[in-house]
């Protein structure tokens, strides 16, 4: 098939686009874990903060990637980077903040305030009881939330091609603007199958790092 | 009223045969409420199932006021049976009104009828009307369970089906729920059945108990008889070694009651009194005023060891301690033996008059004598 | 009361700075094109939507039921597999099926669209509580009156999520199928990109924003309404 013979013809190319791709998102997701998470501790104990918060970072998903990183460029061209894999970065991370965010938040007031009155009685302080219970018991949760932003955002750095930051979306506009639909195919399929991929791998590690007692 | 002939129920997975239910033959009668009793997986849910046909049988016939059921569809059957899961099922997406109307509404009742049966319903199972409003996740445990009480009855079927109905309510609720339930079955009279893994409830709500071991019937009878004469080993283990005080439960003061008892007026002469009960060898006799009211008792074995006694009655009767209604329980009374360290009480109507002694004595009597008569059998056509 | 006053409130103030934003700023020059491919863009929306919510919800029901109980667990993973490739990728295999133009815009926003409405109808439904089923059946309702009168009202507030989700994505994907000749704001945006002109891109994101504001919170006022309130996890 051509798709396949494309394939063989520019793997090296198709490989570098596809590690810059993972790179992007890593960044971005990365950063949004950091952030993100202790965000989301931060307000657990700032319950007014929590819900204004928790809006702001909603409303940020809802805008349209593409509008997102519409609004990012006219602020970054300020700084000579409006252009490239900076705003894709940038808006990668906003979005990924919400669902780490809201899940870092829901799981630790989910945890069974018995649990927490227990360790209290036990002797423990607040930063070991964050550290060693509240934050273990959580990590299935925040794990779903890192994957969700992971998968969605794979599709959204795929988008940011059009705005210069490269990755496997270079594969998909370039099919439609020189109507190659082999081009079109292989960057569908690449970025569909990276996502997939990923989302299986996160499934994993969320799985390891979910301790035996709480499955 | 409901007759189940041969029923059988077989599940079969890979290469095992499972009988769940095995050649139930029973015979309920209209306006009783019969308990299917038993451990777990003794096969008294798979048969209460089968009624209502949520469980196809796989051999047997089911009668419902003579009228063959096993063959009528389910959906038909189904709206003539009141249902009530342990779990209590209450739609949470309907208001409790709602959830009352589902029946009549599938029975194409008029709005008004339906509204004006809801009422009735609440006031029946003891619930503010304002309930009706409110949807289910507003009500507690309990309030959760009379809805579902009423639910059932809605339609007005003749036929009710409990899969262990008071299971999930906390034990101060479940009785006094189970108390109301037996209030409104006194004005309603269904025909209940009722599946019970506990054996106190069978024995405080049935009728007729009918116990299960393996999918096999092992006794169908009265709560009584099932605590008098258990018909194996697995009965007799099921209902516990102290089913004799369980019996204790089922009846009154009234039933075990000796009326023929020897009584002694205040004024009449103490030395006359002890002669007579010298000769009778009687060692307690109960003192009476003019009113018949009892006032004390006569102990012979105190009055042995005093010397020159003169006077009446009236001086040397001992005080009571206790008397005992009517309408008292036996096994309350038993208790108060134990707490007065008395083997004998007298025993009065409501006006306080002597109506006869209550013994450890004339409880034993009472009991072996429900033994002799349950010798007779109960009727099975 | 509070919600839907809120809500209006809300609208309102989003009218009011877009309608603004169009007087007082250079955005006011594509005021012209803004209104037309505004126009067209909630054309494709409402019907990507509409049919996605008609078509997702029935093949949803159809997926719980028991016949297909056994094969429930491989549709699943399916499903868990279709709702993470990107948007833009079904855009593309849409076009490369179809061709350009409104007719493949449609049908590439109305397939990303339906994935996550029929997921969470299918696991809504199954997630219903068994022994509310049994006291249905025990009640004497048919198959048909139970799915109606008790697993569909009582799955809503998954199924709602589920729309949500949708819409969100259909919304977020919209501005994309500008690139397969589709039409609508996409054309602001990415023209304003290619050819440099801020007010232009501005003009198509903020107005893409909006919209989507706007109408996540419209479908959640619209939850609100259809949710019976003994079913949402929520206090009012």
């Amino acid at each position: 098939m051509e798709v396949l013979n494309f394939y063989i013809a520019n793997y090296d190319e198709i490989l570098y686009k596809t590690i810059e791709h993972i790179l992007l998102v890593f960044f971005a997701v990365g950063f949004a874990i950091v952030v993100g998470v202790s965000l989301g501790i931060y307000i657990t104990q700032h319950k007014k903060l929590a819900d204004y918060v928790l809006y702001v970072t909603s409303i940020i998903i809802t805008i349209p990637s593409i509008a997102l990183f519409g609004l990012m460029i006219p602020i970054l061209s300020l700084i000579n980077q409006g252009i490239g894999y900076l705003p894709a970065i940038i808006a990668v991370f906003l979005y990924s903040l919400l669902p780490i965010v809201r899940n870092t938040y829901t799981a630790i007031l989910n945890i069974d305030p018995a649990l927490k009155e227990a360790a209290l009685g036990m002797g423990m302080k607040k930063s070991e009881i964050l550290f060693k219970i509240e934050i273990p018991l959580s990590i299935p949760i925040i794990m779903a939330g890192v994957r969700y932003a992971t998968v969605l955002n794979i599709g959204v750095m795929a988008i940011a091609a059009y705005i210069g930051a490269g990755g496997l979306g270079t594969f998909i506009s370039a099919g439609i603007t020189q109507s190659n639909e082999t081009q079109l195919i292989v960057g569908a399929i690449s970025v569909s199958i990276l996502a997939i991929i990923a989302d299986y791998i996160l499934l994993f590690i969320q799985n390891m790092m979910t301790s035996k007692g709480l499955k | 009223m409901i007759r189940l002939n041969n029923l059988c129920k077989e599940f079969t997975t890979k290469d095992k045969t499972i009988t769940a239910a095995d050649n139930v033959n029973m015979h309920i009668k209209e306006g009783e409420i019969c308990v299917l009793l038993g451990p777990s997986g003794c096969g008294k849910t798979t048969t209460l199932k089968m009624i209502n046909k949520i469980i196809e049988p796989t051999s047997g016939e089911i009668f419902i006021n003579n009228e063959n059921v096993t063959s009528l569809e389910n959906v038909k059957l189904r709206k003539k049976i009141g249902y009530v899961i342990q779990q209590i099922g209450l739609f949470p997406n309907m208001t409790i009104k709602e959830n009352i109307a589902v029946v009549p509404k599938l029975l194409k009742w008029s709005k008004s009828e339906i509204d004006k049966r809801a009422i009735e319903l609440m006031k029946m199972v003891s619930l503010d009307e304002g309930y009706l409003e409110m949807y289910p996740k507003e009500l507690s445990g309990g309030q959760q369970q009379r809805v579902g009480v009423a639910r059932a009855l809605a339609a007005n079927p003749p036929v009710m089906l409990m899969d262990e109905p008071f299971g999930a309510i906390d034990p101060i609720n479940r009785e006094i729920i189970q108390d109301e339930f037996l209030k409104i079955q006194k004005k309603i009279k269904k025909t209940i059945v009722m599946v019970s893994h506990d054996i106190d409830e069978a024995i405080k709500m049935a009728d007729k108990i009918a116990i299960f071991n393996d999918g096999v019937l092992q006794q169908f009878d009265t709560p009584d008889n099932i605590l008098a004469h258990p018909a194996n080993t697995f009965v007799e283990d099921f209902v516990g070694k102290d089913r004799t005080l369980k019996r204790l439960n089922l009846f009154t003061a009234k039933d075990a009651v000796n009326s023929k008892t020897d009584i002694f007026n205040e004024n009449d002469n103490i030395e006359n009194a002890i002669k007579c009960m010298r000769e009778k060898q009687l060692k307690s006799v109960f003192v009476l005023n003019d009113k018949r009211e009892p006032t004390g008792r006569l102990m012979l074995k105190e009055l042995n060891m005093k010397e020159n006694i003169k006077g009446v009655c009236k001086n040397h009767s001992l005080e009571l301690k206790s008397m005992i209604l009517l309408s008292e329980n036996l096994k309350n009374i038993s208790s108060k033996m134990y707490l007065h360290t008395k083997s004998s009480f007298a025993c009065v109507d409501d006006k306080g008059q002597y109506i006869g002694e209550i013994s450890q004595d004339s409880i034993s009597r009472f009991l072996n004598l429900a033994y002799e008569e349950a010798k007779v059998g109960y009727e099975d056509e | 009361m509070n919600r839907y006053l809120s809500f209006l409130f809300f609208s309102l103030s989003l009218f009011i700075v877009f309608f603004a934003l169009l007087e007082y700023t250079s955005m006011g020059e594509y005021e012209e094109d803004i209104l037309y491919l505004l126009n067209e863009h909630i054309v494709m929306v409402v019907t990507s939507c509409s049919f996605a919510i008609v078509f997702g919800i029935s093949f949803g029901v159809i997926l719980s039921r028991p016949i297909l109980n056994k094969q429930a667990e491989n549709i699943m993973q399916l499903f868990n597999m279709s709702v993470t490739i990107p948007t833009l990728a079904i855009l593309a295999l849409s076009m490369s099926f179809l061709g350009i133009g409104f007719l493949p815009a449609v049908v590439g926003l109305f397939i990303a669209t339906l994935l996550p409405i029929i997921k969470n109808t299918f696991v809504g439904i199954n997630a219903v509580s068994p022994s509310i089923i049994e006291a249905a059946q025990g009640m004497g309702m048919n198959s048909f009156q139970i799915l109606i009168k008790v697993e569909i009202p009582n799955a809503l507030y998954v199924i709602f999520a589920g729309i949500k989700t949708a819409v969100a994505i259909n919304i977020g994907t919209a501005p994309l199928v500008f690139l397969i000749g589709g039409g609508g704001l996409g054309e602001l945006i990415f023209s304003g990109i290619d050819l440099d002109i801020m007010p232009m891109l501005l003009a198509g994101a903020i107005t893409t924003g909006m919209t989507a504001i706007f109408a996540d919170k419209l479908v959640y006022i619209l939850s609100t309404i259809f949710i019976s309130r003994g079913v949402s996890p929520t206090e009012d």
